[in-house]
């Protein structure tokens, strides 16, 4: 099953059907998978692998390659429904994807609990928000008196937002998922649930809303493929440089300070460095030759 | 005319091109007693500094050297970049200039800040060709007799690609090598090896492939080697 997979990727791969992240292994995610899937059951103790039609597992199989996913990573897991196998994202994954796809640079979530002191503003302008003030004290933290909770996001260019959920809403949500917020998980720990329902609300615009540019990248590996067709294109191609025997010296540089320093005789052109490859002046023959203070 | 190699790594580089009667400094990244002690704390022949570019391992100690009375010689960008003032500093010329029998002509490679490398001719030890930090180099050269040039990484060992477009990896070194005149070589030094991305014994033997005739060095700290256009 996972060459059949990695079989349709690489082909698909090699027609340009289908681009993967440049820093995403699908064999790695694949083999991990397999390991993960042998080891599951579903509700009835039977082995998915048995249970689930193959057509299912091949098709949460690619779409985790498709999404650049790795369940060793556990940015992603695998839930059967009936016969089929489904993929899940979980919310490392979608950190990571909104990582990828997106100008987020970093997200952070915090639980509001009874007592607390919590304001935001909201920027008219943008339709941002933005946490003006959350004082907790250690006494407010009590699982069983949450009353919301936040993730802020920080994008590359140093711009934030902020995700609000009320309890409620966070509540509201955990009743789509299968266990209808009723899991051990949900039960003994839902100030950490809580943040994962609030990042994986910040990150699902984000990434529904992002584009595929970091698939386009040019060449083997974005930076290194550019640097290196400048280098074929450019390197050890510009004018000699020599410094012929019979060639005048200058013995004279630019003063920098002070300025008055700066004897006027210098030709305009020799005033400063001029940073671009130039073939070597003509000579300065004729033009009087500064001495450098402290020669 | 002797190369003493003072420190040529991200945490400090300082060449010395030292004669008899004269002591041409490159780089002012080391501290300025550990330069004093290699000049035997005699700076009466120093004619002067020059500076590559403003990253600290080139430049950090360049007000230092100012201090003890060193001429120090940079581009507008590293001078300004690096805070230098006062009646010591020199902007480079585009022109070929002369510090005492040193004749120096700059020319700019590509780094993240504005970078100059140097051709350097002396009467007795012939052209010197001096660039480190530079991801390749623009020109080319003739009858080099000394080559002083980086070889920071080889593209399978890195484990980054900070350095890539930046520094020089072992393979563009070669291919400048390769591009130039190689008959005149005498010397050939690596300079600003990668601690990890780098593998000195591999570079050297390649080096010694494309320029059988040169001998070639590792700038290790403390290196020190006899530079000479004359073969005997």
């Amino acid at each position: 099953m996972v060459e059949k997979v990695l079989t349709k990727v690489n082909s698909l791969k090699e027609i340009g059907g289908i681009a993967l992240p440049p820093d995403y292994s699908a064999e790695n995610a694949l083999r991990s998978a397999w390991l993960i899937l042998q080891d599951m059951k579903d509700k009835a103790n039977l082995p998915v692998l048995k249970t689930s039609t193959p057509d299912s597992v091949a098709n949460a199989l690619f779409n985790m390659v498709v999404q650049g996913l790795n369940p060793a990573k556990r940015q992603c897991s695998f839930i059967v429904y009936g016969d089929k196998l489904t993929l899940q994202r979980e919310y490392a994954g979608s950190i990571a994807l909104a990582r990828r796809y997106s100008a987020m640079k970093n997200i952070y979530a915090g639980v509001i609990y009874k007592g607390d002191v919590f304001e935001y503003a909201i920027d008219t302008t943008t339709g941002m928000k933005k946490i003006t003030a959350h004082a907790q004290r250690m006494e407010n933290l009590d699982d069983s008196k949450i009353m919301g909770a936040y993730a802020v996001v920080t994008f590359d260019d140093g711009s934030v937002n902020t995700e609000i959920m009320t309890m409620a809403q966070v509540q509201k949500s955990w009743e789509q998922g299968s266990t209808k917020g009723q899991s051990p998980a949900h039960k003994n720990f839902p100030g950490e649930m809580a943040k994962k329902t609030v990042i994986n609300r910040a990150c699902k615009l984000l990434i529904a809303a992002s584009d595929d540019s970091v698939l386009m990248e040019p060449g083997e590996d974005g930076r290194i493929g550019r640097a290196k067709a400048e280098i074929e294109a450019v390197a050890n191609q510009g004018a000699i440089i020599d410094i012929p025997d019979d060639e005048p010296i200058q013995t004279a540089v630019d003063v920098v300070d002070p300025p008055t320093a700066t004897p006027p005789s210098i030709p305009e052109k020799n005033r400063e460095w001029q940073g671009e490859p130039s073939p070597i002046a003509p000579g300065l023959k004729g033009q009087p030759s500064l001495k450098v203070p402290g020669f | 005319m002797t190369l003493k190699v003072l420190g040529s790594e991200s945490a400090g580089n300082c060449y010395l091109l030292e004669s008899d009667a004269e002591c041409l400094i490159i780089e002012a990244g080391i501290r300025l007693p550990e330069l004093k002690k290699a000049l035997n704390y005699d700076l009466s022949k120093v004619v002067g500094c020059l500076i590559s570019h403003s990253h600290g391992d080139h430049c950090k100690y360049a007000i230092d050297y100012l201090k003890a009375g060193i001429n120090m010689f940079a581009s507008k960008e590293t001078i300004a970049e690096a805070g230098l003032s006062g009646h010591r500093v020199f902007r480079f010329f585009e022109n070929i200039f002369s510090l005492g029998s040193f004749n120096i002509k700059c020319f700019p490679v590509p780094h993240s800040v504005p970078t100059v490398g140097f051709l350097i001719h002396h009467p007795f030890a012939g052209s010197i060709f001096f660039a480190t930090d530079a991801a390749y180099i623009p020109n080319r050269f003739i009858e080099l007799n000394h080559i002083l040039i980086e070889a920071n990484y080889d593209e399978s060992m890195l484990t980054s690609d900070r350095a890539v477009g930046r520094h020089m990896s072992i393979d563009t070194c070669l291919g400048f090598l390769r591009a130039n005149e190689r008959r005149h070589i005498r010397n050939i030094v690596l300079l600003h090896l990668s601690n990890r991305n780098s593998d000195a014994e591999m570079f050297a033997k390649s080096v010694q492939t494309v320029a059988p005739n040169a001998s070639v060095w590792i700038a290790d700290k403390g290196l020190e080697i006899y530079l000479s256009k004359y073969p005997f």
